[in-house]
Parts: structure tokens; C-alpha cells; sequence
């Protein structure tokens, strides 16, 4: 019996010393959101906001300490992704496969677009983002497979690229002329060339289910925590 | 012997490689959608039977789970599953003629409602009982191929039919359930409550720090942060029958209630499950008190386990141990066992190998319905 249980602590021990060790983030510090399930989260269109998608069937817009300025009017069902531009809030509803484009003005749903899914309901559509380079629109399947969908400005579909390379992904964002996705469960940070969405760099994030990544346009990095309900920040992170 | 059963493992482990991975699908129409999905997972048990032993009839390839299951949404609030266990289409009790098939075909079927967010979620049907977190995990979150004794369903039932209010908090990090149930465990399928009439009543409250603790065994995250989990429930039930394979105490005829607390920890791939459990019952029938001086009897015992995936490797490795008393007016019925489990995870956790051995740390196994240790290895394929 001591045997079993040496030979027991002894794999793991080993298991433990050959963790693959990678560059960190740190965040300087974190607020909690007065919402249930914070997904994603985006940069507003003038900059001096975020939004967040949430779980409890809205959308939020908050200021860059969490605090709640605006609810969506709408009730979706499981936004799970948000994109911003100047224009339009754009949020993915992963479970019925769904853009439901808001007015930033009245944070009203003005069109929906359908979009084609036979995957898992829950291992959708995590994240959503424009792509500054290609111009077009970058979505996301969560995991099983992670798939890389491109679509138009009207979401229709243009290319679908396969991603083996990611396990999970859970958000995505465009910034300074890269494409960042962000893996909750791997709790790693990505970034990408947008070109040919080969891996360029990657960093692990110490927050617990970090779904949602966005930076400011001073290069300040926000992420939202699902499980915790916070809104991490990192301030000019060096990446 | 030892040849022989490197032989059999290497033959499962072939056939397990010529395996193909699939993955859900779902239809979305309009507010409403419906999801497919299921498991297999086939083992090769072996009992290291005593020598004087001649029945071996337990050692072989055994189909522990042909599980089919739909999930929906229908118009946004109302929720459903039907889920389907194939394996149990034939009852394991072949003599028992009272049954077409095992009750237990069926896993879950309800259907809950949620437009009532800042009250409760309405669930109404056949489902898992909130009580005993090792019992309510599934069995594909968790690295063992069998769950601890305790927890396996002949101590309490595991699926009642029956009406169960659940509330989310704090960003689902406390989470309260409450039901009224026929009492019967499986034997409620057949529509009829016994002769008493009465109800069981369940309810379970778990709370988790800092963040939200799901109920999986696995790590699979690695995560960077400690995260903690701490569960309480109880049951009571009054009955006028008995029921229960193993130990005839899954109902009795009489007062029985049960209670437990569980703590769960993870961090950096590791996970640590502790759970206790006791029932006490007050039986009608005075024989089951074996003649002693008084007028119940006391069920419980335990289950700890340390898990650890190390990414790396594909793989989890798992140590638990457990502990099972039916009866404490029995002396030396007690039944600890240490078990150890491997994981190789195949295709993410979709598609995996699992190896568990148990080992018991006690000899006397001359009654039923302990088992002599055992070696069983499963390959289980998430669809």
C-alpha cells in the first residue's frame, strides 16, 4: 500500500516540475460588476466607455471602474460577445446564434442578423471582433472545434478557417494592427498576425475564467471575469 | 495470469484508438433551440477474485454508459432534458420480473422554467436529487469510472421524480435547491407513491470564494487562483416500504433523514473533494434494530479525493478514498477502499481513457456485498 502511494506522489510531483511556464500578466487592479455573468467586454466607439455583454440576457455599458451608466433596453438571451464602432454595439447571442445590433444612442436593438451554427448551443459564438486589417468581421466558435469564422460588414459569411492550435477560445478584440483573442480556459492571452491568424505571442493571465478582453485606446487592457464578476485592469501592460 | 490480462488491455486499448471523436449539434429556431448529445463509455473490469473463488463472472468488457440526451430552450424561459441511458435498457437484476426494463434507463427528464429570475427556477419532472456533491457531478467530470460507495445510489437515491426550486446568487457563486420528490428513487417512474403517501424533501446550498466553483473533479483550467467550494444539504422522508439493492436501505419503512457537508478546493490543475454523509433512520420494523437497545440506526461515511492534471501529459492522475457504513448495529461493517485513477485525455476531455483500481484496506470481504479488488479500464467518448 505505501508503494501506491508513493509512486502516486511521486508522478505528480514530476507532473508539477515539468509545468510549462510562459510569460505572466498581472493586472494592477480589479472592480466588481454589478451584474450577473459579465462575458465581454468592448471599448465604445468614442473611447471613453465599455461595454459588456452579460449573461443575464443584456447588455451594459460601464465606465473603465465597472460602474454600471447604461442597461440595454433589450432582453436577449445569452450574449456571450460585443463589438463596438462608432456606428453600432454588436452583440452575439452564442445560444441562438444571433447579432443583435444596438444604437449606442438609445442602446436599442435597431436588426438582428441570423447566423449558421449547427455546433454545440453552448460552445458557439464566443467572440466577436472587427479585423482593422481585413476588414471584416472575426467570430469565434468557443471550442470543439475552435473555428475561425470571417464575415462582412452585413455578416455574411466569407472564409471559415480552422484554429487547431486553440483549445478554447472566449473573446477577441483588434488592437494596434493585431489581432488579440483571449482563452478562459486556458487563461491565456493571444496575439495574433491578422493576416494569416498565425500566433505571434502569448501571455498567462492569473484571473479566474477571463472571458472578455479589451484595450483602451491608451493601451490599458481590460478583462472581464465571468466566474468572479470583475472587471480586471492592467495598465499599459508591456506586450 | 498476469500475461493474460496484459493481453485483454492491450486488445481494449486498440480498439479504443480506432475510435472517431464527434461533437454536439444544435438547431436554433426563432427564441427556441434543441441540442443533441450523448456518451459511451465501455469497460474491461477485473476482479482479483480470492483463489477459492470459481465465479468469475464479472471480468469482461461491460457497456457502463450508452447515454443519449436532448437539451432545449423553448421561447427563452422554459428549459427541458431528456436524457437516455441505453445500457440500462436491460435491468443488471435478470431474475427481477417485475420490471420490462431497469427504471434507471431513464436519467433525467424535465422541464424547468425561468421566467421567474428573482424568485426561483421552476424544474418539474425526473432529475437528480441535490444532495451529495459527488453524487450530482457527472460521471464524465470526474477522473473515477465508479463513484464512491457512499454516493452510488443503494445508500440514498440519486433521481426522484418530483417539483425543485433553484436559485443562483452572488453571480452563481451560492446556489440554493429545494424539491419535494415521490421518495421512491427510481421506483417512482412506475407512477404510484407507497402506501404512506408522503413526500421526501431535499435541499442543498453551496457556496464558493472567490469565484465560481463548477461541479467538475477536473482542473482543466490549471487554475491560477485558489478557488473554493463548500456545499451542505439534507433529506427527510417517512415511508411504509423498503428498498434498496445492497444494503434494503435506500427507503425504509419508517423516519429516515440524511444529511452531509462537502469542501472543495482547486489550484494549478490540482482538485481536493472532501464529503461526509450520514442518514439516520427509525425503523417501523422493529427486527432491523438486531435486538439492541433502541430505535434507530446510523448510515455514513466519506469520500476524499486529490486529482491533479497535468496538462503536459494529457493526462489526470487521481487518488480517493472512501468509506461506507450501512449499518453501525453491525459490528465490522465498515468498508474503506483507496482507489487510484489515470486519465489520458484523447481529444480535449471528449474523448479519454480511464483506469481506476481499487484497492480495499480491509480483508474481511467473505459477505456481500463487498467486493475483492478490481481493475477496470474504460474508454468514454463525449458526443
Amino acid at each position: 500500500m505505501k508503494n501506491h502511494l508513493l509512486l502516486t506522489a511521486l508522478v505528480i510531483t514530476c507532473c508539477s516540475a515539468s509545468h510549462h511556464a510562459s510569460k505572466k500578466l498581472k493586472p494592477t487592479t480589479s472592480y466588481k460588476l454589478k451584474m450577473t455573468e459579465p462575458s465581454d467586454v468592448c471599448i465604445s466607439g468614442d473611447g471613453k466607455s465599455l461595454y459588456i455583454a452579460s449573461g443575464d440576457r443584456y447588455i451594459y455599458e460601464v465606465d473603465f471602474t465597472g460602474k454600471i451608466i447604461r442597461k440595454g433596453a433589450y432582453e436577449g438571451f445569452d450574449y456571450e460577445a460585443v463589438y463596438a464602432d462608432e456606428n453600432y454595439v454588436y452583440a452575439n447571442d452564442e445560444s441562438l446564434r444571433r447579432i443583435d445590433v444596438y444604437d449606442p444612442k438609445t442602446l436599442n436593438v435597431v436588426k438582428s442578423y441570423d447566423l449558421d451554427y449547427n455546433g454545440p448551443i453552448n460552445k458557439g459564438f464566443e467572440a466577436l471582433t472587427w479585423n482593422g486589417t481585413k476588414n471584416c468581421f472575426v467570430l469565434v466558435s468557443e471550442k470543439n472545434p475552435c473555428v475561425l469564422y470571417e464575415y462582412d460588414k452585413d455578416f455574411r459569411k466569407i472564409d471559415e478557417i480552422n484554429v487547431p492550435q486553440f483549445r478554447e477560445i472566449s473573446s477577441a478584440t483588434y488592437y494596434n494592427g493585431n489581432l488579440w483573442l483571449q482563452s478562459d480556459e486556458e487563461e491565456t492571452l493571444y496575439k495574433l498576425n491578422p493576416q494569416d491568424y498565425s500566433v505571434t505571442d502569448q501571455w498567462r493571465v492569473p484571473v479566474v475564467n477571463p472571458e472578455g478582453i479589451a484595450f483602451d485606446r491608451e493601451g490599458n487592457l481590460f478583462m472581464s471575469s465571468d466566474d468572479m464578476g470583475k472587471l480586471f485592469y492592467f495598465s499599459k501592460p508591456q506586450l | 495470469m498476469k500475461i493474460n490480462i496484459v493481453t485483454r488491455l492491450f486488445v481494449f486499448l486498440l480498439l479504443m484508438k480506432a475510435a472517431a471523436v464527434n461533437a454536439q449539434f444544435g438547431i436554433v429556431k426563432g427564441n427556441s433551440f434543441i441540442e443533441f448529445s450523448g456518451a459511451i463509455v465501455t469497460d474491461y473490469n477485473y476482479r482479483f477474485y480470492p483463489a477459492a473463488k470459481t465465479d468469475h463472472h464479472k471480468n469482461g468488457f461491460t457497456p457502463d454508459v450508452m447515454e443519449f440526451q436532448l437539451k432545449g430552450v423553448y421561447a427563452k424561459n422554459f428549459r427541458y432534458c431528456l436524457d437516455v441511458n441505453f445500457a440500462n435498457l436491460i435491468p443488471a437484476d435478470t431474475t427481477r420480473l417485475d420490471y420490462y426494463v431497469d427504471p434507471a434507463l431513464i436519467r433525467e427528464a424535465y422541464v424547468s422554467y425561468s421566467g421567474l429570475r428573482r424568485f426561483a427556477d421552476i424544474k418539474v419532472g425526473y432529475m437528480k436529487l441535490p444532495f451529495s456533491r459527488s453524487s450530482i457531478t457527472e460521471f464524465a467530470e470526474s477522473p473515477f469510472l465508479q463513484r464512491g460507495e457512499i454516493a452510488r445510489g443503494d445508500v440514498f437515491s440519486r433521481r426522484d421524480i418530483g417539483i425543485q426550486l433553484d436559485r443562483e446568487l452572488m453571480n452563481r457563486r451560492l446556489f440554493i435547491r429545494a424539491g419535494a420528490y415521490t421518495g421512491l428513487g427510481e421506483g417512482s417512474m412506475g407512477g404510484d407513491n407507497d402506501a404512506s403517501g408522503k413526500l421526501l424533501y431535499v435541499g442543498r446550498i453551496d457556496y464558493s470564494w472567490p469565484g465560481r466553483y463548477r461541479f467538475s473533479e477536473y482542473d482543466l483550467s490549471v487554475t491560477p487562483l485558489p478557488v473554493f467550494s463548500v456545499g451542505v444539504n439534507g433529506m427527510y422522508e417517512e415511508k411504509e416500504s423498503d428498498a434498496g439493492v445492497d444494503y434494503g436501505i435506500q427507503t425504509i419503512n419508517g423516519k429516515k433523514s440524511g444529511y452531509g457537508f462537502n469542501a472543495d478546493a482547486k489550484f494549478m490543475g490540482f482538485t481536493a473533494h472532501f464529503e461526509a454523509l450520514q442518514f439516520r433512520m427509525v425503523p417501523n420494523d422493529t427486527l432491523r434494530l438486531l435486538g439492541k437497545p433502541t430505535d434507530y440506526f446510523l448510515a455514513g461515511g466519506i469520500i476524499a479525493s486529490v486529482n491533479y492534471y497535468c496538462k503536459c501529459l494529457h493526462s489526470v492522475f487521481a487518488v480517493r478514498y472512501d468509506e461506507l457504513n450501512p449499518d453501525d448495529l453491525t459490528l465490522h461493517d465498515t468498508e474503506r477502499t483507496i482507489s487510484f485513477a489515470y486519465n489520458y485525455l484523447i481529444s480535449q476531455e471528449n474523448a479519454c481513457v480511464k483506469i481506476q483500481y481499487w484497492y480495499h484496506l480491509d480483508n474481511d470481504l467473505t459477505h456481500e456485498p463487498w467486493t475483492p479488488n478490481q481493475l477496470r479500464v474504460g474508454f468514454q467518448l463525449l458526443f
